[in-house]
């Protein structure tokens, strides 16, 4: 059986297309009993680009959640896309390098998963790290809305995973 | 040359992160006895751990400092707060929860040497002075501890 290139070209671009929705976490992850996400590999290519530049799991760095709301007390997190900022340098990734993921805020704590590092002078590199803030700081405020979570302040820190768990 | 095999692990991680474990559940939804895969047993007597060796830890890296500690049903990510065998403090274990019980069951299937690589691993939190015993507020799916710290256990088959 013959299959018309248009054809072919349609099929790639809605399976590219699917596997972006389910990389990004819009549906396909599954959900933790308090609603927050669960289990989710790094992203392709991500521990191996971080090897090479010396980061390893475990390696972590503090971090601005959102530097357009530094000053925000207590602090808001929407789900959805996440632009973060190292304000430590993360082995060769210096503070100002820009770290882009996703909230998740129906959990009992906050959830950021980190997919993508963007470092001062425009090198991209693939990236598997989760927001974290020790005593409580990702602990979502009881009573928050729904597609929200607030949280004590915007500061939290970055940590290198080998999964989303 | 056979140092780790990250493949097959990473697929048993897939396969307990999409919630298939092979596990049989017992009628409160706790874990029933689970045997330890040669490889696990063969990994901790090359890091020179025997069944029965302890170390403290905390529960879960994400949720480090907080008391009581809500834990929901899923994978955790811990870690060891002193040495256990060869691997030293700072060593991350992987492995699950499951709140279904009158106390909660953590079981760790793998750890992560720093700077290195992982390894399979068989090793339990031992229930030390009721602290894994559910409080008030725990809820189903949902169970509510003492705080983040624990202690681990390793073993030759899970109880």
């Amino acid at each position: 059986m013959q299959i018309s290139k248009p054809v072919k070209k349609a099929c790639i671009t809605l399976l590219v297309l699917s596997a972006t929705s389910l990389g990004f976490g819009c549906s396909g992850i599954p959900t933790r009993p308090d609603g927050s996400p669960g289990y989710q590999p790094c992203p392709a290519g991500s521990l191996e680009a971080m090897q090479r530049l010396g980061i390893t799991v475990a390696d972590a760095a503090s971090i601005t959640i959102d530097p357009r709301r530094e000053n925000d007390f207590p602090f808001t997190v929407y789900d959805g896309p996440v632009e973060s900022v190292l304000t430590q340098d993360l082995g060769p990734l210096p503070a100002g390098t820009r770290i882009l993921g996703r909230a998740w805020t129906g959990g009992l704590d906050v959830a950021i998963r980190y997919h993508e590092a963007r470092a001062p002078g425009g090198i991209t590199l693939p990236f598997c790290g989760v927001a974290r803030d020790a005593y409580g700081g990702m602990t979502k405020r009881p009573g928050s809305p729904p597609g929200l979570g607030i949280i004590p302040d915007g500061g939290a820190s970055v940590w290198i995973v080998d999964a989303f768990r | 040359m056979s140092k780790t095999h990250p493949l097959p692990l990473y697929t048993a991680l897939l396969v307990l992160g999409l919630g298939c474990t092979s596990v049989p559940l017992r009628p409160d939804g706790t874990p029933g006895p689970q045997k330890c895969p040669d490889e696990a047993l063969e990994a901790m007597r090359m890091l020179g751990i025997h069944p029965g060796d302890t170390a403290p830890i905390v529960i879960e890296t994400s949720k480090f400092g907080q008391k009581p500690l809500a834990l929901p049903d899923g994978l955790i990510e811990g870690y060891l707060k002193r040495n256990l065998g060869k691997l030293p403090a700072v060593t991350r274990l992987y492995g699950q929860v499951w709140t279904g019980g009158t106390a909660v069951v953590i079981r760790y299937y793998e750890v992560r040497y720093p700077q290195g690589g992982t390894f399979p691993f068989c090793g339990i939190v031992l229930n030390e002075d009721g602290g894994l015993n559910k409080q008030p507020g725990s809820s189903p799916g949902i169970g509510v501890i003492q705080d983040d710290y624990g202690t681990v256990q390793a073993v030759s088959a899970f109880p």
